[in-house]
């Protein structure tokens, strides 16, 4: 448990207060021996740490695409290289406390090659005829669902995460999906098993009626993971979320409205407590 | 959301995809199974019937199946009644198509081309 105090002095007040007496619960985790430690990896993310601000429509044309190289080699190495150069990443700073992120789906190329490899097919006649039946309706099936993918895909999605009007937005091409408040938004750490019980964690940023974006594939170290997770929540200031749901590590920052007054939840005497008292009136929801 | 910007953003609710998806594909292998009963009891026609689409039939059918469930379960997740009778709806019409289709290819399984 030293090892994760001296990680988390990075935020004094809030997160040693609000986890004092839940650090007794032993990490399942703590006991491995990782290859880069949360320390190194710290280090590795707070070298060159300024998020870039403003010039949107310049800068982020070629930023659109970058979702797609996490998707296909994403260790948390790759994404804490990613964080060193842009802070904020995946988002770009706009405004001192406005965030936005456009990206295109990684089924936009996965949908092409599914159509390019499928007309090749029908356009060769490869797999035109197998034993007097006609399998010609194979690639076709394949050249339809891939044009399908891909055309679905074709819209620029675009989300923002506004801390000044304490809303997110969602828009497809333009046409507004969604919008809500912040506490809809989140970073969560995923968990999957294989059957010899080892575990494999991901790393995803979803919300409510939003599409989730995987920021690191798959990855054994449960403390990089985390460290990366909290350190990205950290960042663009929404909330994070362990794997389990019910557990101590969990950092909430935005409370659902009215949550102050329920009964089950106990009261911090702190700064950011005052957050959804704000909320409530600044909100026009 | 208005019906203009779904109309715009049509591909983006995932189950109502699936669900019009498997409704086309279930129109296609009616037509497809009327044609084929059409010229198997009514004409006698056996040339005309789609015994060489057999193998890409069947295949079209279970995936029909297997969207027409994907985007029943989208709709059971909303608490709109009409989209989820819809989809339910097309899910058993999918079924009753792949086991007519099953029955009728029994039946005319004599009816094959030979080949020795």
């Amino acid at each position: 448990m030293e090892r994760q105090g001296s990680v988390w002095n990075l935020r004094p007040g809030l997160l040693e207060r609000a986890r004092g007496p839940a650090w007794t619960a032993p990490c399942p985790r703590l006991s491995v021996v990782s290859v880069l430690r949360p320390a190194a990896l710290e280090k590795l993310v707070s070298q060159d740490a300024r998020g870039q601000v403003g010039g949107l429509p310049t800068a982020a044309r070629g930023k659109r695409f970058q979702l797609w190289a996490l998707g296909c080699v994403c260790t948390e190495r790759h994404l804490a290289k990613r964080l060193k150069s842009n802070s904020f990443y995946p988002f770009m700073q706009q405004q001192p406390k406005v965030f936005v992120l456009e990206y295109y789906l990684d089924t936009l190329w996965k949908g092409s090659l599914l159509f390019a490899v499928c007309l090749l097919l029908v356009v060769f006649g490869v797999v035109s005829e197998v034993h007097r039946q006609a399998t010609w309706g194979f690639p076709a099936c394949g050249m339809v669902a891939g044009l399908w993918l891909m055309v679905s895909s074709l819209p620029r999605r675009r989300l923002v995460l506004n801390h000044t009007r304490g809303i997110y937005h969602f828009s497809i091409q333009g046409r507004t999906v969604c919008q809500g408040p912040l506490h809809l938004v989140y970073v969560r750490l995923a968990l999957s098993s294989d059957a010899y019980g080892r575990s494999f964690f991901q790393l995803v940023l979803c919300g409510h009626k939003l599409e989730p974006l995987v920021l690191v594939q798959l990855s054994e170290r449960y403390e990089q993971m985390e460290f990366l997770g909290r350190h990205i929540a950290r960042k663009l200031d929404i909330n994070y979320f362990d794997h389990q749901a019910t557990s101590y590590r969990h950092v909430v920052r935005h409370w659902p409205l009215g949550a102050a007054f329920s009964p089950g939840i106990v009261l911090r005497r702190d700064r950011s407590y005052s957050r959804p008292g704000r909320s409530l009136t600044e909100l026009d929801v | 959301m208005r019906w203009r910007d779904r109309i715009v953003v049509f591909f983006f609710p995932q189950g109502l995809m699936l669900t019009v998806a498997a409704l086309m594909l279930f129109f296609i292998h009616l037509s497809v199974f009327v044609s084929d009963v059409y010229n198997f009891c009514v004409t006698h026609h056996y040339d005309r019937m789609s015994f060489h689409y057999t193998v890409i039939l069947m295949f079209t059918q279970v995936i029909g199946i297997c969207w027409a469930a994907m985007g029943s379960l989208y709709a059971e997740m909303t608490d709109d009644k009409f989209l989820r009778c819809s989809a339910l709806i097309i899910l058993i019409l999918n079924g009753i198509t792949f086991f007519s289709r099953l029955s009728l290819e029994f039946l005319a399984i004599q009816y094959r081309e030979e080949n020795h």
